[in-house]
Order: C-alpha cells, then sequence, then structure tokens
C-alpha cells in the first residue's frame, strides 16, 4: 500500500473526530489503497461495521483532511451479511447490481484497522473461492449482454454501435478472466495494473490493450468487431455459441399492444404511453415493413427503397425508444437502455395533414411536445374550427344577398373566432375533454368532445384574445381577427361587402400560418374537398383511439353531414 | 373427433357392413343430382348404414350467380331431406346465423321469419333451406354458425376465405377507405368450437329435436375494435370506414377501386349491421365450455396470418404445421359439392364425444 500506517490512523483519527460510530465497531479501509492500487489522489475510504442489524443510510459521510478527500460509511453488520448471502448467491442470474457487488468485494480485500467478532464472521463468509466464482459469473453474464447487443447492431447494419458495444464486452471479458484468476477488483480503471500484478498471460494482456486502447490502428468497425470477438472468446472459455458473430439469432419483437399505429392522410403517427411519435418518409417506410418472425437482418435489408444500413439505423433508434424489442438468442436486449425521441419544436406543431415536421430522409422520429390527448384534441377542434369557418360563411354570403347585416356581422364574429381557433389548434392549444364535476351523483357539464357542445358550435369566446399569447403569430393577423371579432354597425351592401373581403383576406393569412389548415371548400376542387374529408375521418378516429369515451359514430356523422352539404 | 381427444387415421372410402367402431369412412356425393349421384344401390346402403345425417354442404362464396346457391343450398338441401326421408334418418342441418339477413339487434335461436331483407343472395338460400328442413317433417336440429374462422387457439385455417381476403385488403392499403360503421359487429367464431356444438347437439340430438342452436361467440367484435386491433401492428394498414351514404365507389382512387368492386362490395352489409345473436340454448348444451371473444380470436387468426406470409411479409420458413396434420390425414375434398358427413353406427349418440 502506497499510505503507511501512521498515515492511515491520522487520516481515520480525523475522520472519526466528525463521526459518531457504536461502541465495539470495526473500522476497515477500502477500495483502490486497500486494493494496493491508488495514487496520492486517490479519495480515503473507511467502513465502519457497527454491531447491529438494522439497514442504515448509504450516503457516506465526506471529510477533509490532511490534503485528502476522505468518505467513511457507517454500515451494520446484520445488512452487510444479507448482502453478502444475496450477492454470491444471485450474481450468476444477473440480479445483482453493480454497487451491490462492489461493495461486498471491496469489503473481501479491505484492510482492517480495527477488528470486531462481527467483522471476522463476515470476512469468513466471504470465502475467496466464493467471491472469485461471484465476481466472474457476474461478468460473464454481462459480457454476454453485451456480446448480444453487439451483434445486434451488426444484424442491423450499425457496424458503429456495434464496434463501441463490442469493446465494453471486451473490458468485461478481461475483468471475468481476472476475476477467475483472483483479481476480482470491480472497477475498470484498475484493469491494467491487475493484469500487471497477475503476470500470467503478457500476451492476453498485450492483446487487450491493443484492441480496448482508443487509436485502435487502422481497422474498419467490421475488422474490429471480428478482432474483439476473437480475444472475447479466448478469454471466456465454454461459451463459444454465444461469441460466434452470426447475425440470425437476432429478431425483432412486438413489445406492446398499446403501441398503436394512426395514418392520418399519408402520415404515420405511433401513438405509445401517451406520445405521438413521428417518423419521417424513411422511418415510416421501415416501421410499415417490421417483420417480427424473420431475422432482423432480413428486414432491415427487405424494406422498399430504404438502404439496410439506414433502415437498421431506424429499427436501432425504433429500439431506443421503446418502439420494438431486440432479441438475441431469444433474449430480450435491453442494456441499451429506453430514451426520449428528439422533441418536434415547430409552429405550427399540427396541421389538417396529421404532425408538421420536416421533410427529412434520414429516418428521423421525433416525439411531440404534447401529449397523444392533446394532439388528438387539438386536431379534432381544428377541423371542426375549420367547418364552422366554412360554414359561417355560406351564412355570411346569405345574409349580404338577404339584406341581414346582423346575421352578417353574427358570422364574421364566428369566422373570426374560428380562425382564431385553427391557428391555436394548429399550435396544439385546445381544450381538452373533461370529465365534468361531480355533484355526488352524476357527472355534470358536457365536458367530452361531444358533436352538440355549445363551446364548438358556438362560442370560443377567448380564441381572438389568447392569440396575443401565442408567439410567432403576425401581430398584424392578431389584430385584424380581434377587429373583425368587434366589427359592427353594418348599414350597407357596401359596407357589408367589404366587411366579407376583408375577412377573407385575414383568412388567407390565417391559411398561411397553419400550414394550409384552412381550407375552406370554396376555394378547393371536388377531389381536394374528398382528400380533406378523409382527413377528418382520420382525425376521428385517432379522437376516438385516445378517448375511449369519444362519440364516435355521433362525430361520424357530424362529419357526414358537413359532406353532405358539399357533396 | 380430433378435438375430443380421438386418433383420425387415413378415411377409408365406404364400403357398406364395413365399418368398425370409431372408423371414418368418405363416400363423395353431388348435391346437384339426383340420388346425390350414388348408385341405386349405393343410395340404399349408405341409407342403412347411417344412423344420422349431418348436413354441412353448401356454397359459401359470394358473389356467385343466385341460380348457383338455389341449386346447392337450396335444393341441395331437398335431396339430403329427399334421402333422410327415405332411410328414415334424423338431420342435423347446419345452416348460418345470418337467416336473419340484415335485420338488427337481438336475434333469438327461434327466430327466423321476420320479413327480413338479405344481404345476399347467399343468407336467401339457407333461408330457404332452414325453411325446407322445417317443414320436411324429419326429426331435426339446426346449428346456426356465425362467421367460421380458424381454430381457437392458434388460429390456424384451412383456407383463406371469406374474413382473410377481407382483412388482406384492409392491412394492405389495397382499399383505404371503405363503407361502414364502427359500431358494426362481427361475430367470428372458432371452427373447432363450431364442431364441438355439432358433436354435442349430435350426442343429444334426441333432447334437441325441432331445436336451432347459435354456434356463436356472443362476444363480437366492433369494427372499432377492429381498428384498434390492427393499429397495434406496424405493418398493417387500417382503412377508414366512412359512412354509406358518404362512399361513393366512384370516388375511388383507380388502383383502389377493383378492390372494392370485385370483393368488399360483397360483404359491406356485413360492415353496417348491428346484430347480437343470443345463444341462450347452445350455452346450455355447451355448458362451460366458451370459445374465446371474437377480438381474442381475430388477434390469433392476425398473428397466424402473419406466421404463414398470407398476411405481412412472404415468409422465407413457414413455420405453421402442414395441412394434412391439422386434418389429421382425412382427405382434402377441396370446395366440391361433397360434404356429407357420417355418423357411422358406431359413431351415433356419444360416438363423437368420447
Amino acid at each position: 500500500m502506497i499510505l503507511s500506517d501512521e498515515e492511515i490512523n491520522a487520516l481515520l483519527k480525523a475522520a472519526l473526530a466528525e463521526v459518531r460510530i457504536g461502541p465495539d465497531s470495526a473500522i476497515v479501509l477500502e477500495g483502490s489503497l486497500a486494493e494496493g492500487f491508488g495514487n496520492k489522489n486517490s479519495d480515503i475510504d473507511f467502513l465502519v461495521i457497527e454491531d447491529r442489524e438494522y439497514d442504515s443510510f448509504l450516503i457516506p459521510i465526506l471529510i477533509f483532511a490532511e490534503g485528502r478527500r476522505i468518505e467513511v460509511r457507517v454500515r451494520s453488520c446484520g445488512e452487510i451479511r444479507r448482502e453478502i448471502q444475496r450477492v454470491l448467491g444471485e450474481a450468476a442470474h444477473g440480479a445483482v447490481s453493480y454497487d451491490e457487488i462492489d461493495r461486498v468485494q471491496r469489503l473481501a480485500h479491505a484492510y482492517v484497522l480495527q477488528s470486531s467478532t462481527a467483522l471476522e464472521q463476515l470476512r469468513a463468509d466471504l470465502a475467496e473461492e466464493r467471491l472469485r466464482a461471484a465476481v466472474s459469473s457476474w461478468f460473464r453474464q454481462l459480457t454476454l449482454s453485451s456480446i448480444g447487443c453487439a451483434s445486434s447492431m451488426l444484424a442491423l447494419r450499425q457496424d458503429a454501435e456495434a464496434a463501441r458495444w463490442v469493446r465494453t464486452a471486451l473490458e468485461q471479458a478481461a475483468k471475468t478472466w481476472l476475476s477467475e484468476h483472483g483479481e476480482t477488483y470491480i472497477g475498470a480503471k484498475w484493469t491494467s495494473l491487475q493484469f500487471a500484478r497477475l503476470g500470467e498471460r503478457a500476451d492476453i494482456n498485450a492483446k487487450f490493450y491493443d484492441l480496448a486502447s482508443p487509436a485502435r490502428a487502422e481497422m474498419k468497425d467490421s475488422e474490429y468487431v471480428a478482432a474483439c470477438f476473437e480475444l472475447i472468446s479466448e478469454l471466456l472459455t465454454g461459451d463459444p455459441a454465444a461469441i460466434a458473430i452470426d447475425t440470425q439469432p437476432c429478431r425483432l419483437q412486438r413489445l406492446k399492444k398499446d403501441i398503436t399505429t394512426w395514418q392520418i392522410g399519408e402520415r404515420l403517427h405511433i401513438v405509445y404511453d401517451g406520445r405521438v411519435y413521428v417518423p419521417d418518409r424513411v422511418a415510416a417506410q421501415v416501421w410499415r415493413s417490421l417483420d417480427f418472425l424473420e431475422p432482423a437482418s432480413t428486414v432491415v435489408s427487405s424494406v422498399p427503397d430504404v438502404p439496410e444500413d439506414v433502415a437498421g439505423h431506424v429499427v436501432a433508434e425504433f429500439h431506443r425508444l421503446g418502439l420494438v424489442g431486440v432479441t438475441w438468442n431469444g433474449q430480450p436486449i435491453t442494456i441499451r437502455g429506453r430514451t426520449p425521441a428528439p422533441t418536434l419544436l415547430r409552429q405550427p406543431m399540427l396541421s389538417i395533414r396529421g404532425a408538421e415536421f420536416p421533410a427529412t430522409e434520414s429516418g428521423t422520429v421525433w416525439c411531440l411536445p404534447i401529449s397523444a390527448n392533446q394532439f388528438a384534441a387539438a386536431g379534432l377542434v381544428l377541423v371542426w374550427a375549420n367547418a364552422e369557418v366554412e360554414n359561417s360563411r355560406e351564412d355570411a354570403l346569405g345574409a349580404i344577398d338577404a339584406g341581414q347585416w346582423r346575421t352578417l356581422e353574427s358570422a364574421v364574429r364566428r369566422m373570426a373566432r374560428k380562425s382564431s381557433v385553427v391557428i391555436l389548434s394548429a399550435n396544439g392549444i385546445a381544450a381538452l375533454p373533461s370529465e365534468g364535476a361531480w355533484d355526488g351523483r352524476r357527472r355534470t357539464g358536457e365536458g367530452r368532445l361531444s358533436g352538440t357542445s355549445w363551446q364548438r358550435r358556438e362560442a370560443d369566446e377567448e380564441s381572438c384574445l389568447r392569440l396575443r399569447s401565442l408567439p410567432g403569430v403576425p401581430a398584424g393577423l392578431v389584430t385584424a381577427l380581434v377587429d373583425l371579432e368587434t366589427s359592427g354597425g353594418v348599414a350597407s351592401k357596401e359596407e357589408a361587402e367589404r366587411l366579407l373581403s376583408a375577412t377573407d383576406d385575414a383568412i388567407a393569412r390565417v391559411r398561411d400560418v397553419t400550414a394550409g389548415s384552412l381550407f375552406p371548400s370554396s376555394f378547393v376542387t371536388r377531389e381536394e374537398w374528398r382528400e380533406t374529408l378523409e382527413l377528418i375521418y382520420d382525425w376521428v378516429r385517432l379522437g376516438a383511439y385516445v378517448d375511449s369515451a369519444f362519440p364516435l359514430e355521433e362525430a361520424h356523422d357530424v362529419v357526414a353531414s358537413g359532406a353532405a352539404t358539399r357533396a | 373427433m380430433l378435438n375430443s381427444g380421438r386418433c383420425v387415421e387415413m378415411a377409408r372410402e365406404f364400403t357398406p357392413g364395413d365399418a368398425k367402431p370409431g372408423e371414418v369412412q368418405w363416400v363423395e356425393l353431388r348435391l346437384t343430382e339426383p340420388r346425390l349421384g350414388m348408385s341405386e344401390s349405393l343410395y340404399k346402403k349408405l341409407g342403412k348404414a347411417v344412423d344420422l345425417v349431418v348436413h354441412a354442404a353448401a356454397i359459401t362464396d359470394f358473389g356467385r350467380p343466385r341460380e348457383i346457391y338455389q341449386a346447392v343450398n337450396v335444393r341441395g338441401t331437398l335431396r339430403i331431406l329427399e334421402f333422410a326421408t327415405g332411410a328414415e334418418l334424423p338431420l342435423l342441418h347446419v345452416s348460418t346465423a345470418y337467416v336473419c339477413g340484415e335485420r338488427a339487434g337481438v336475434v333469438k335461436e327461434e327466430d327466423l321469419q321476420f320479413g327480413q331483407r338479405f344481404g345476399n343472395p347467399y343468407e336467401e338460400s339457407k333461408f330457404q333451406a332452414e325453411e325446407l328442413v322445417k317443414s320436411a317433417g324429419r326429426p331435426a336440429v339446426i346449428v346456426r354458425p356465425s362467421i367460421i374462422v380458424g381454430t381457437e387457439r392458434t388460429g390456424q385455417t384451412r383456407d383463406f376465405r371469406h374474413l382473410f381476403p377481407v382483412l388482406k385488403v384492409m392491412t394492405t392499403g389495397r382499399l383505404r377507405t371503405m363503407p361502414g360503421k364502427y359500431g358494426a359487429l362481427l361475430d367470428l367464431v372458432p371452427t373447432d368450437y363450431v364442431a364441438e356444438v355439432i358433436s354435442a347437439s349430435v350426442a343429444r340430438f334426441p333432447e334437441l329435436v325441432g331445436r336451432t342452436l347459435h354456434a356463436v361467440n356472443g362476444e363480437p367484435l366492433s369494427f372499432r375494435q377492429l381498428s384498434d386491433e390492427l393499429a397495434a401492428y406496424p405493418q398493417f394498414l387500417m382503412p377508414r370506414f366512412v359512412p354509406r351514404a358518404n362512399f361513393k365507389a366512384a370516388d375511388l382512387p383507380r388502383h383502389q377501386k377493383p378492390f372494392y368492386d370485385q370483393l368488399i362490395s360483397l360483404y359491406d352489409t356485413y360492415f353496417n349491421r348491428r346484430v347480437h345473436f343470443d345463444d341462450t340454448l347452445t350455452r346450455e348444451l355447451m355448458g362451460s365450455r366458451r370459445p374465446p371473444s371474437s377480438s381474442v380470436l381475430l388477434r390469433r387468426l392476425l398473428e397466424y396470418c402473419l406466421d404463414v406470409g398470407y398476411l405481412g411479409a412472404k415468409r422465407t420458413t413457414a413455420t405453421a404445421l402442414p395441412m394434412r396434420t391439422y386434418l389429421g390425414g382425412a382427405p382434402v375434398s377441396g370446395p366440391s359439392l361433397s360434404g356429407l358427413s357420417l355418423s357411422g353406427p358406431s359413431l351415433s349418440a356419444a360416438g363423437v364425444s368420447r
């Protein structure tokens, strides 16, 4: 050890001045220094073992003394005994965490400063042979998981990712081999010293550092993976089948029944766990080509018009997002972890055609910043408001014809408000269906996105004003809509026509800021109107999925009756 | 018989007086010919050899000329009745729950006539056949299955007909819009459950004489559920259902229209019906034996169809069992008109239920 007993005792004395410990406690120095590694910057880790059964907090007490950082952990012999039993019993089954096995290993190789009967018993439980067996099988499990992940990435034609995973597998295989030979330290930082201390098989040490060092010559990723696999096979005796490079046992797995796909027009929306994932055209193509029965390598090589490395990249991303599972030899690959998709930040966020996203071809999958509920509600509000603008315009034309100026003003007010609703909902802002209040016997109020809501059909009192708090909408447009909403006093046909013309201008500008969402039928061909109608049916279906109480048939009727007037 | 745990070996052609207990023998009949296409002597010998006739042969395909349904399903049943009458045999007649036509609401097992409008000439012919059976004066039991699909545990199906091409057109996006109501109900029933209802009806024939049984699921599948189920498969597209009044086949894109005209139009009557088949008597007969719900069954069918490459990608390796294993080695009769099931002397009464 690089520290003398005097130095250690001085550090311990400084630590004990800050920490109260129970009588008859044992004290040990553990970690890098006790293992015979470390340097002058290494932490000083003391473990105090009190003679009691109940559990302690695992957070260490930090002390700075003699220019060093000292950590003191105080634990009970009961909890340590239980942990030793668990780790030695379970390590081979992969159910033991890094911290658990690390704590047990550190105690086994600790430097005793003050012993106790309890400590002697604990150390007797930790026989060297049992520890080696536990640590090596723990690392073996990890190695096989990393190999599975590396092989899966190879099957998905993701060589760079495979190279990174196989490097990890190599480190873990080295630790397996080292622990089988008595070097059980868990952390990766002293591996070179472990090899040196062991002094056996310098060839393995050399090969290992050849491959594990960052500058791995001019090797291609695929060559690197092959070289690593070769050394891993040498280190990990007894598992030749698991280490062979074979992409066949990699398959994709349908994870859950509630990962669902909803197409609005041509755009896909994957709904899972309350979120909406939006694949670009390439990612959508891959999603539609997923096959859970064929080997993953076959799946990625059979996506029409998408190169297999791109398809593999997309599938790897689906796996990362938790949208598909990947198995290796029937075992699910879980060590990659689940991470979120990049958030799609756009204005407008959606249009009548679904989520709005950049027209990339890179196989990107985005996640919308609003929940699936909000998305569906906003889409439905948008299509309803769209229809209301259209209806009101018909009303306005009729009113001008008949000289009904107050009816015209009412129609213009609705057009201004509903156009504002289109802008708001295209930005994801829409009222969610509420359950209504509970009056003790039943729910009151309509609440839900029903086809008869007064709010939906007539009011939206605050929609024009709300635009003021939505960044990105041209101020002139907001002013125009607020002015139209409050316009009145029409007394002649000329004034009426001027008002309608101003309204049409505003509507055209709304169309510009909502990705063409405002789509009055009078501006479009019969074919375009049919397509619009189909989009509305698609929105309605998604709405019914995310809200099980959504009145699907009634909504259908509303769409149908709206359509019938234009057919 | 397979379902009741019996081992069925390769069936032999019917030889009068030669049947061993538990043996299946076959004979080819022609429903459109006098004496069912048999010689006079064979006709008589067959009549003496069996003690119950199960009449399950019919044209069930859609889209054929009305005359074919009349010839096979109506006049064919008449010939079976002649045979049963001549040999003084009781008859189990397999009909369809859809003799109710386009009637909505709850249809009971004893219901037949309500002046219903039929969705197609198939339904009409099966209705007429039932009327013939009822008026023939033979001791008879009628079993009405709903939409028969694959086996209940694996979804395995012998031939991909009826629902299957519809699913194919739907899930592959060949037709993106179809007329239908999300509230319409499809009652899917597994083949083995229907077979068990028939077996149980044969076993308890005397007490069921004159009765009709609905061999149905009882937990039908709505189109809303259907589209939710399909949405859970990334590779499946899902059509949008639009109200019939708003659907115009002429508006369909040119490449989609043929799929509507040639296939979906034959079925769209079923996409707009909301009928629930009451099966009180069948439940009494079957006790706790129930098929899985239609939505569970649909999932198994979809998995099977993916497994064998009927839906989704073509399989490089079929993982399904070869058909002959499924059939227990019985000759595959295909869509021919032979289909008179025989209950030989040893199979009468409890014979089929061990």
